[in-house]
């Protein structure tokens, strides 16, 4: 359990962070979103202490990260800078922080195994690729047995098999009842991975929900309904206070409706007897939600990402 | 690349760790860097060369009329002018590099009590330069006095004392690498000053004329540590030389430590 309390960071006049209260439960993988710069970086590195916060505090089970008394037992990071000596060898970077916890030396080569690297253990971390680092970084994070877990953008630089790897490591690690907070710019591997999500934006809490929530809300997420007399429903849903909106230019007796539910609007149908030839839901993408979200606050995007939120996706079930 | 979606359980009494983990820890990371290994090399080649140098030219100083009297390890202590320079650099880098690499951030993830872990980096790069300085001294005398013919005389304390004197020089001048370079974070800058300090301030502050500026010379670390390298009584004893180097280290180490625990790593 991670519970951050009105945790501000600024750095001279720029506030990196601004006011954060929540709290990341345990058994469930709880997935941090935002646009670059929103500020995910820094709150992960005031978690593990890094970084002090400007005001606010972040506590690990009540306490804060300098507290613990074996620190790597009870938190693993990955952050998402290099972390190790280029010039040591996988095997010797962890086995220093082994020590320090009062970790068996054993322990070194079971994660190396965990996370594929047992044959490069004696190689020299600055010869590692990308993918290889980020590798190192989780053998690291899972050195102790962590009761909580934290994972800035882990996928980065991993390879399909690898990525898929962690999906289902992220999964397994939540099953146990660990505490998971990953940061992830991958809108489809986050869907498939996250339980809740924490999104922010300009160092500010957007969204602090479920994620089946953070996707019903979009207003791409609508209910289809096919009609032969589409007018009639229209003005009945209109009445109701559901928002309508016409379907694909090629079906006009399609209706896209936002914010009811399929028992609603069948309800009503059958009430005025429209006849209906189709009710179904179209659920938007996280990333569809996410943008949404996020347009208002997106600091350093390009010219081109207002469109994409705007185009709704008909395709995307 | 093999991989298990399941991590490993750790079993096992939790214990360990705390003061002496950390500075497992630091020893870990200290002779696992070639850096280590090239600076001491280099460190103990420097000594016993230039002792070795020294001693051979001893009979010729003699005949141009220099002082050459005094004691074979005085004489061939002459040779850590230069070789200082190594454990200069040894010191810094184990600090600076933790900065350069990023692996501070595994450091200070690992031990996040700051104080504590430079406590216990300073503890474990301290001592091994204590040593070396120890066993650089003893094997530079060794070298340089069968070269020196009739002038390579010595005894047992002065070969002690100056072996001593070298280790808590080197030491403390360690200390001053790790407390400046925790203040700068960059190697470049840290070793830059301290060659200042070492080499070319004392010289100018000399030739610059101002009495003041010759007396404060006398306090540069470098003009104490040959105090302590050849137990000379000019321009001050033992003890205050002693003193004056603990002095620099502390107060290096305090703003290194305070520094430390302000900034974000
Ligand atoms: N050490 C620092 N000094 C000054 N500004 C900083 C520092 N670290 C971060 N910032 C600023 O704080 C803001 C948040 O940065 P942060 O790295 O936390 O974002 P992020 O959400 O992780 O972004 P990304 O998705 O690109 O990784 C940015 O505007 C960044 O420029
Ligand atoms: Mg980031």
């Amino acid at each position: 359990m991670i519970t951050l309390d009105r945790l501000t960071k600024r750095y001279g006049d720029k506030t990196a962070v601004s006011d954060l209260s929540f709290e990341i439960k345990p058994g469930k993988v709880t997935g941090f979103l935002g646009p670059n710069g929103a500020g995910k970086s820094t709150t992960m590195r005031m978690i593990v202490g890094l970084d002090a916060p400007t005001s606010g505090r972040a506590l690990l089970r009540g306490k804060r990260y300098e507290e613990l008394r074996h620190p790597l037992r009870e938190v693993g990071a990955l952050l998402d800078a290099r972390a190790g000596h280029p010039g040591r060898s996988a095997y010797h970077h962890l086995l220093g922080m082994a020590r320090s916890n009062g970790i068996p030396a054993s322990r070194v080569a079971e994660v190396l195994e965990t996370v594929g690297l047992t044959e490069v253990a004696k190689k020299r971390i600055g010869s590692f690729s990308l993918g290889m680092g980020q590798r190192l970084g989780i053998a690291a994070a899972l050195l102790g047995d962590p009761k909580v877990l934290l994972f800035d953008e882990p996928v980065n630089g991993l390879d399909p098999d690898g990525v898929r790897w962690v999906r289902e490591l992220m999964r397994s690690l939540a099953a146990e009842g660990r505490t998971i907070f990953v940061s992830s710019h991958l809108m489809s591997e986050m869907q498939e991975t996250a339980d809740h999500l924490l999104v922010i934006g300009r160092g500010k809490i957007i969204a602090d929900a479920p994620i089946e929530e953070v996707i019903a809300g979009s207003s791409l997420t609508a209910v289809r309904v096919r009609t032969p007399q589409p007018d009639v429903l229209r003005r009945q849903l209109l009445e109701s206070g559901l928002r309508v909106e016409p379907g694909a230019d090629s079906a006009p007796d399609e209706l896209l409706v936002v914010g009811g539910t399929l028992e609603e609007i069948g309800d009503l149908a059958f009430h005025h007897r429209v006849p209906i030839h189709e009710l179904s839901m179209r659920k938007a993408s996280l990333e569809q939600a996410y943008m949404e979200l996020t347009a208002a606050s997106v600091e350093y995007g390009s010219p081109a990402l207002a469109q994409v939120t705007e185009a709704p996706d008909h395709q995307k079930a | 690349m093999t991989t298990t979606a399941t991590a490993p359980k750790l079993v096992g009494p939790v214990k360990g760790g705390g003061f002496k983990g950390a500075v497992a820890f630091e020893w870990t990371k200290f002779w696992s860097v070639r850096a280590t290994w090239w600076n001491l090399t280099v460190g103990l080649l420097l000594t016993v060369g230039f002792a070795a140098m020294v001693g051979a030219s001893a009979d010729a100083s003699a005949k141009k009329g220099v002082d050459v009297t005094m004691p074979a390890p005085h004489h061939a202590s002459q040779a850590f002018l230069i070789s200082q320079l190594a454990i200069v650099v040894l010191a810094t880098l184990a600090l600076t590099s933790e900065y350069s690499s990023g692996s501070i951030r595994t450091t200070l993830q690992s031990v996040p009590k700051r104080g504590r872990m430079l406590r216990c980096k300073t503890l474990v790069i301290g001592a091994v330069v204590v040593a070396a300085g120890f066993v650089f001294s003893l094997l530079g005398t060794l070298v340089a006095a069968p070269l020196m013919g009739e002038h390579g005389d010595y005894t047992g304390g002065q070969l002690l004392g100056t072996a001593l004197g070298a280790g808590v020089y080197l030491g403390l001048l360690a200390v001053m690498a790790i407390g400046l370079g925790t203040v700068l974070r960059s190697a470049a800058g840290t070793i830059t000053t301290l060659i200042m300090v070492l080499l070319a301030l004392p010289q100018l502050m000399g030739v610059v004329g101002a009495k003041w500026l010759e007396t404060a010379s006398d306090y540069m670390p470098s003009v104490a540590g040959t105090v302590l390298l050849t137990q000379d009584s000019d321009p001050y004893g033992g003890g205050v030389a002693l003193l004056v180097l603990v002095l620099w280290a502390l107060a290096a180490y305090v703003a290194g430590s305070a520094v430390l625990r302000r900034r974000d790593a």
